[in-house]
């Protein structure tokens, strides 16, 4: 038997679930006589619907079936690949389940395949778990909840599927026996080369389109802008003062932070050493100053002002930020402290048009359904490629006759500089766009 | 249990051990002036609570364990928003009506909005400000704190620490000194995966879950983390876990061990709350256990007995009945399916067990039950204490009439004038019962059996003259007399000397012993 090995505390041959289908083609394609107690699915309706597609869509779903229904396709946010797996469903017309990374998601992707399939869609994570034959469920509470759920479905659909390889969620894929899998995303590549993966636990890459290819086609044209801002005298003071205590502890231990690693290392240290805990409380302090700066607060107000009718989503790093900003200017605002009914309400209140601005920290990073926004202004970030070109998609949604503006304001002279430099230069090589700044 | 960046352990030559807090007065102190804080803050703000905890960050003491310990209060609090209105309707109205305008980009304006929103709730200006955000975390107000005590605090939080651990462990192995029907029953709640073995007398049980056949995988550790209280419950146990540690590129695999013997007194021992401890599983065996324990049989009825090995499984009966050496078990199966008896006959068949007794609902069809050579009582709505007697009586009868059996060939012979039954019994290695059988068909030559105890004939005659030289006297002085002469069992003597006593009420001295016959029995 493939796969497989001796459980004396079972008196069985036991195999992942990965190996399902595996196992069913081998005794299949050796003759052999079986019942498979295994597969336990959903008593399923029919599911078909009348999904347009464009051009890419189809191509990339048949890239797919080709496959043997197994692999990732890559395309851009914001072009559509929840229509894709509503193809693959419609296709299949077998239970699914939908693995999505936020709370957010699993409400979009319910909302869209009870439209799509007209049936009632199950839910898990964010307090009640309903199970339907087609469900929708976050990664923590597949990665929990997978003993109960890992044998229901044919098709199992990732969503955001640069998530899945890491060491609790591969779990997911490693468990579920769903002979199907589709794995869907904008970044294939993770920073730690995890996409390696990948090919074992969903199949490998069927279809890709990068982002340049879609502009102007499908999605709005859009334009760059960075903003470069002084911090007040007073903050210029106080972050010099912080960051020395975190440069001097690093020179007087001779250490240099260069790689995530080296960062990790320090933060380690920081609980045996106080010394350490002291310079990395200064040096939060110091970021906190300028991803915090008044001055970025006066360069955002003169944006709104000057472009009063442009549906806006305001980013921020930290919350505290957010709630500056809703505070200061009474803008609606959603942190992962919002209560799930007033999120959803502002979210269907800046779509229907009721409202012009969001502000909001890294919730809707990924893959929140957010039409017709047509500028976004990034007020922190963490630096992490992957981040800014989801943030990105959100204003590029497909539109006509309009530019999307995404405008990025940074503190001048600080260690910010350099994140913003970092996210901007893997954005060049996704884009090939050159920024205009200001 | 803590978040992991919350944690406090040391490792070194592939050990890890977390850092234990110790119950000294410092740390005792410590948990005090944390627990007062708390309680001082009831009815005040989170951010305000929040900033005195951050004080005592500063105070010399690792900050994870100031956060640790704040952490565990935290769960004890219940916090809640207090304001006018609402504050997401509050929220509702001032969003909208900002939104009439492009940028609320003046206080003026800012004031002029919430003004317009503050007359429509009938509010003030101040009013509406205190509500829009009270339900913002730093916002919240303190309602209820559930006080602890400081040592239980350390304790709790010591346990938390563990748990943090286990947390990245791929395996653990055990040893209890019991509690093991609750433990095993949380292990198979869980989830988890065991085997059992037998090692110098004691039950070694290696726990992890069926995804650790296929690899080395941390999945299981929250489940090993939530079964850890259930055994150190056990009072007495040591465990071993590998403990996955290290960058995540280089992971390393560490070895936690721990003992009741060092760290018995530093963890929280009763973390399970009173409605998770079920002392009996059903009602059932409740009442049974409480009328047999009326009857003062002089069996002791234990609940869980140490465990079967049926293979590599366990199987632990309800009850276990203790006398003299001699053992018997109960097995109560009250609610099952086809399928439980099934594998419990199949176990029951494995592990040979002797002297056991199944009892079972009568109301249930019950064939397969009687292929076991096993007793098998049948039940309806109480467990019936008569078969059970008669079932230990008769196994003590086999068991005595064998011992007696094997001691008619035992010479005995006695030293001094006075000798317990039981210390003999003891010295022989066989019960009381049996000795006093063998005693009565074959005495020891000089000696006679008096109630409990063997008195020489020359002790006896020695009593009877110095009685007699009494008179007419009082038991009280009858007693005294027998104690000085080493005689406990007083009433038994003055019967086998063939006395009487009349009482004049319940007073001893006022009772008048006097010699109705010769002796109760002829001299041999």
């Amino acid at each position: 038997m493939p796969n497989s090995s001796w459980d004396s505390r079972s008196g069985a041959y036991r195999a992942m679930g990965l190996y399902y289908r595996d196992i069913v083609d081998y005794l299949n394609r050796s003759g052999i006589q079986y019942t498979d107690e295994a597969l336990d699915l959903l008593p399923c309706p029919h599911l078909r619907c009348k999904v347009r597609m464009r051009s890419y869509q189809e191509e990339a779903l048949n890239a797919w079936l080709n496959a043997g229904m197994r692999g990732v396709i890559v395309l851009p946010t914001g072009s559509g690949k929840t229509v894709i797996a509503v193809g693959a469903i419609s296709r299949l017309n077998a239970p699914t389940v939908v693995i999505v990374p936020t709370l957010d998601l699993v409400e979009q992707w319910r909302r869209v395949l009870s439209k799509e399939f007209e049936v009632e869609v199950g839910t898990y994570g964010g307090g009640e778990n309903i199970l339907k034959p087609l469900t929708v469920s976050t990664y923590d509470s597949a990665y929990l909840r997978v003993e109960e759920l890992g044998n229901r479905f044919a098709l199992i659909v990732f969503d955001e599927v640069h998530h899945l390889p890491s060491m609790g969620f591969r779990h997911i894929a490693e468990m579920f026996i769903s002979p199907y899998r589709m794995g869907l995303t904008a970044t294939y590549e993770r920073e730690d080369g995890l996409q390696l993966e990948l090919p074992r636990l969903v199949g490998g890459k069927v279809y890709e389109l990068a982002v340049q290819e879609l502009a102007g086609r499908h999605l709005s044209e859009y334009d760059l802008e960075r903003i470069y801002v002084d911090l007040t005298p007073e903050e210029e003071a106080e972050y010099e003062r912080q960051h020395k205590v975190f440069r001097d502890y690093l020179e007087s231990r001779g250490l240099v932070l260069r790689t995530p690693t080296d960062f990790t290392r320090f933060i380690m240290r920081t609980g045996r050493d106080p010394a350490a805990r002291e310079a990395l409380l200064a040096r939060n302090r110091a970021m906190d100053i300028a991803l915090n700066s008044q001055s970025k607060l006066e360069a955002l107000k003169k944006i709104l002002l000057e472009n009063p009718s442009d549906s806006t989503i305001i980013f921020t790093q930290h919350n505290k930020l957010v709630h500056r900003i809703a505070r200061d200017f009474l803008i609606p605002c959603i942190t992962h402290m919002t209560p799930k009914e007033e999120r959803t309400e502002i979210l269907d209140n800046f779509r229907d048009g009721k409202y012009r601005l969001i502000v909001t920290s890294k919730v809707l990073d990924e893959g929140v359904d957010v039409p017709d926004a047509t500028r976004a202004i990034i007020l922190s970030g963490t630096g992490s490629s992957r981040e800014f070109i989801q943030r990105l998609g959100r204003v590029l949604r497909k539109r006509e006759g309009k530019r999307a503006k995404l405008v990025e304001i940074v503190s001048r002279e600080t260690a910010e500089t350099r994140m913003s430099w970092r996210r901007k230069r893997k954005w060049r090589e996704d884009a090939s766009i050159q920024p205009s700044d200001r | 249990m803590l978040p992991f960046n919350l944690l406090i352990a040391r490792s070194r030559a592939g050990k890890i051990r977390p850092v234990y807090v110790p119950i000294d007065d410092r740390h005792v102190s410590l948990a005090s002036e944390l627990i007062e804080a708390f309680q001082e803050h009831l009815g005040r703000r989170k951010g305000e609570l929040l900033e005195v905890l951050e004080r005592f960050e500063v105070l010399g003491y690792d900050y994870r364990l100031i956060r640790g310990l704040s952490t565990l209060l935290e769960r004890r609090c219940s916090f809640k928003a207090e304001s006018q209105v609402e504050a997401g309707e509050a929220r509702r109205l001032v969003f909208a009506e900002a939104n009439r305008h492009a940028l609320v980009a003046t206080e003026e304006m800012k004031k002029n909005v919430l003004l317009r929103v503050a007359s429509t709730l009938s509010i003030s200006l101040q009013q509406l400000e205190a509500s829009l955000w009270s339900d913002l975390d730093q916002e919240l107000i303190l309602k209820e704190f559930s006080p602890i005590g400081a040592e239980d605090l350390l304790k709790q939080y010591n346990m938390s620490l563990t748990q943090t651990i286990l947390f990245k462990a791929t395996m653990m192995e055990f040893w209890a000194g019991g509690n093991y029907k609750q433990i095993f029953r949380r292990i198979k709640f869980l989830g988890l995966m065991y085997t059992v073995e037998k090692e110098e007398g004691l039950f070694k049980v290696t726990v992890d879950g069926p995804m650790a056949l296929f690899k080395l995988t941390e999945r299981y550790g929250t489940s090993l983390a939530k079964l850890l209280p259930t055994i150190v419950e056990a009072g007495e146990w040591r465990l071993k876990a590998s403990i996955v540690a290290g960058e995540r590129h280089s992971p390393r695999i560490l070895e936690l061990e721990l003992d009741s013997g060092d760290v018995g007194n530093v963890i929280e021992s009763s973390s399970l709350k009173p409605e998770q401890i079920s002392i009996f599983d059903s009602s059932v065996e409740e009442k049974f256990a409480r009328s047999f324990e009326a009857l003062g049989t002089g069996w002791r009825l234990r609940r869980e007995p140490e465990p079967f090995v049926a293979g590599s499984h366990i199987m632990i009966p309800d009850f276990s009945f203790e006398k003299e050496g001699m053992k018997a078990y109960l097995e109560v199966v009250g609610f099952w399916t086809e399928d439980y008896l099934t594998k419990k006959i199949q176990k029951l068949k494995q592990i040979h067990a002797r002297n056991m007794i199944i009892a079972v609902d009568k109301t249930l069809s019950c064939s397969r039950l009687k292929e076991l050579r096993m007793e098998v009582i049948f039940y309806e709505r109480e467990v019936p204490i008569k078969p059970i007697i008669d079932y230990l009586n008769a196994m003590e009868e086999e068991s005595i009439a064998k011992q007696v059996e094997s001691l008619a060939d035992v010479e005995l012979t006695l030293q001094g004038d006075v000798a317990s039954l039981e210390e003999l019994a003891e010295k022989l290695q066989t019960s009381k019962e049996a000795l006093r059988r063998r005693l009565q068909t074959a005495p020891v030559k000089g000696y006679r059996l008096v109630g409990d105890v063997l008195v020489s004939e020359k002790k006896l005659d020695d009593i009877d003259r110095r009685l007699s030289q009494l008179g007419e006297a009082s038991l009280s002085t009858a007693t005294e007399l027998l104690q000085d002469m080493g005689i406990e069992a007083a009433n038994q003597v003055l019967e086998a000397l063939g006395y009487e006593v009349k009482w004049y009420g319940l007073d001893q001295d006022k009772a008048i012993i006097s010699k109705s016959k010769t002796r109760s029995t002829t001299k041999p």
